[in-house]
């Protein structure tokens, strides 16, 4: 990180950060809201406040890229982060109590608890002129528990450095400070010439892609609309269940093969009731590149993209898509298609944000992929509370834009699978989402489960 | 894809604890051939990547039927597996 003379700090931003800032800026121009996403602890009662305001006073102190600002070197036309001196306050703070909850001193009362999340998430992170990177929000429930809520910025935070930052702040909540990032090597000096031979891969791969095309169930044409989410938490007997009926299909240890066929089932069946029969779909999957284990890095966007393919020949069963999704991940780790994709992104990397995101869009036709999806395994592992609360559950709610408008996520907590369903308004209706989630469970379990979507 | 000889008991141990530390997770201090995989962090993509590694640096391909939790638990189940492997081959 440079420092220049007015003691405000640089630092450039990475390769997969260019493709969330066009992202962003995508959602932005197009009445979509900011590019925001929300992680969440289930905890069996409320926090400590004062050790949650101590929390997050010590975490901006300590790391100041949490107040960054974008700038851009119009010279050399990439972008940068600016740091300027910590504030002396802390991450935003909103506490909030459903009718009916323990006293929480400050809190405002709220009605629905689903929607007042989806509020909280499309909140503005600036305050006070600062341009914070992330918000958090503790909302008491009626019986005595408490959801905690950080809401991020992906211009700099990505899914696992959110757990990471989570893990992070309830370290600070408890006063204890250990060391968090992890030493990075700088990229290394490649030519132009070897940088257009590293993209090959991908480049093929996109063109084979296309043919087949990434339909999405919002159709290309990007519109304002809010996201909307549904959480559906699996008991430890149905989680075990499931569990072992992944491993027989897509073996023990590449559980995301089902996942990635599981939702690219689920999203067939509501374009086959729309009377829509695709040649295929393509599904964006993000794979991480931070080294695992470790406390950090925290920042920046530590991923690449598996663009897989489930085509119309593979959707007849779950078993069979998910054989074609596991051939496919062995065949893009071999190809290091991850490292091509990502060769292709830093090709792009000085293009302004609005045309970065029309070459995105232009090789499937306005779409960026039929859907999104995830699935990050084991949410936080590391933490077992937070600031006095027993963590019971956690998962994310991800934000993304119009198009593709839908996506499917699943992650692990304790021994209970989270399936998330996210759609921004108007991708899906009422009857399409149960439809959806009915073929979600009935591939999950191999029989229909109905009792399992109540709420939906 | 480079045939090496398996080397015997511990250096192919020790050489797989680098393997992982260097290239695929943030091992902790003490990180050694039966600390548990993941725990230190293995996930899908991870192991992938393992897979791919041992093909490169031994010329070990290790059959499905192999790839359980169980075996790539530790850095010296794996050892093992990948030992089993290249003395069935040997054979074959």
């Amino acid at each position: 990180m440079a420092v220049g003379a007015t003691g405000v700090a640089r630092f450039p931003v990475r390769v997969t950060d260019c493709f969330l800032l066009a992202h962003d800026d995508f959602m932005q121009r197009t009445g979509q809201g900011r590019h925001v996403t929300q992680s969440l602890l289930e905890l069996d009662r409320a926090p400590a406040i004062d050790k949650v305001r101590a929390g997050l006073l010590r975490i901006v102190q300590k790391h100041p890229r949490l107040v960054a600002r974008l700038r851009r070197n119009w010279r050399r036309l990439l972008p940068y982060w600016e740091v300027p001196e910590p504030p002396a306050r802390g991450l935003p703070l909103g506490l909030w109590r459903e009718a009916g909850a323990p006293v929480l001193d400050g809190a405002t009362e709220i009605g629905n608890v689903a929607e007042h999340l989806e509020r909280v998430m499309s909140m503005p992170l600036a305050e006070g002129g600062i341009e914070f990177k992330a918000r958090l929000d503790v909302t008491a429930l009626a019986d005595g528990r408490a959801i905690v809520s950080l809401s991020w910025s992906h211009l700099l935070i990505d899914g696992k450095g959110a757990e990471l930052l989570f893990a992070e702040l309830g370290r600070l909540c408890d006063g204890i400070d250990l060391p968090c990032d992890v030493k990075e090597s700088g990229p290394a000096a490649v030519t132009w010439s070897e940088k257009l031979k590293r993209t090959k891969a991908a480049v093929a791969h996109l063109e084979d892609l296309a043919k087949v095309g990434a339909p999405s169930l919002s159709g290309p044409r990007p519109r304002a609309s809010r996201g909307h989410y549904w959480n559906l938490t699996l008991t430890p007997e149905d989680s075990a269940r499931l569990t072992k009926r992944v491993e027989g299909m897509a073996g023990a240890l590449f559980p995301m093969a089902f996942y990635v066929a599981c939702t690219a089932r689920a999203h067939d069946r509501v374009f086959r009731d729309r009377g829509r029969e695709p040649l295929g779909y393509v599904a964006s999957v993000p794979v991480q590149t931070r080294k695992r284990g470790a406390r950090g890095p925290l920042f920046h966007n530590h991923v690449s993209i598996f663009f897989f393919c489930a085509r119309r020949e593979h959707l007849g069963t779950i078993e069979a898509t998910t054989t074609a999704m596991k051939q496919q991940f062995s065949d893009m780790s071999r190809a290091r298609l991850d490292e091509s994709f990502l060769a292709i992104l830093d090709m792009m990397m000085r293009l302004p944000s609005w045309l970065f995101m029309r070459v995105v869009r232009w090789q499937f036709k306005g779409e960026i992929a039929s859907f999104f999806h995830s699935h990050t395994g084991a949410f936080a592992p590391e933490m077992v509370e937070f600031a006095g609360g027993q963590i019971t559950n956690a998962y994310h709610f991800p934000c993304f834009a119009v198009p593709p408008g839908t996506g499917l996520f699943f992650c692990e907590r304790g021994g209970r699978v989270n399936v998330t369903l996210a759609w921004r308004e108007g991708a899906l209706s009422d009857g399409e989402r149960r439809l959806m989630m009915e073929q979600v469970t009935e591939d999950m379990f191999g029989e229909p489960r109905p009792e399992l979507l109540h709420g939906l | 894809m480079a045939t090496q000889p398996i080397p015997q008991q511990e250096p192919l141990e020790q050489q797989l604890v680098h393997l992982v530390s260097e290239r695929l997770l943030e091992t902790q201090p003490g990180f050694g051939v039966d600390s548990n995989l993941y725990e230190s962090g293995l996930d899908s993509m991870a192991i992938m990547q393992f897979l791919i590694l041992i093909e490169e640096e031994y010329g070990v391909v290790l059959p499905e039927g192999e790839l359980t939790r169980q075996n790539f638990s530790t850095v010296r189940s794996v050892a093992g597996l990948i030992r089993a492997r290249a003395a069935d081959s040997m054979k074959g």
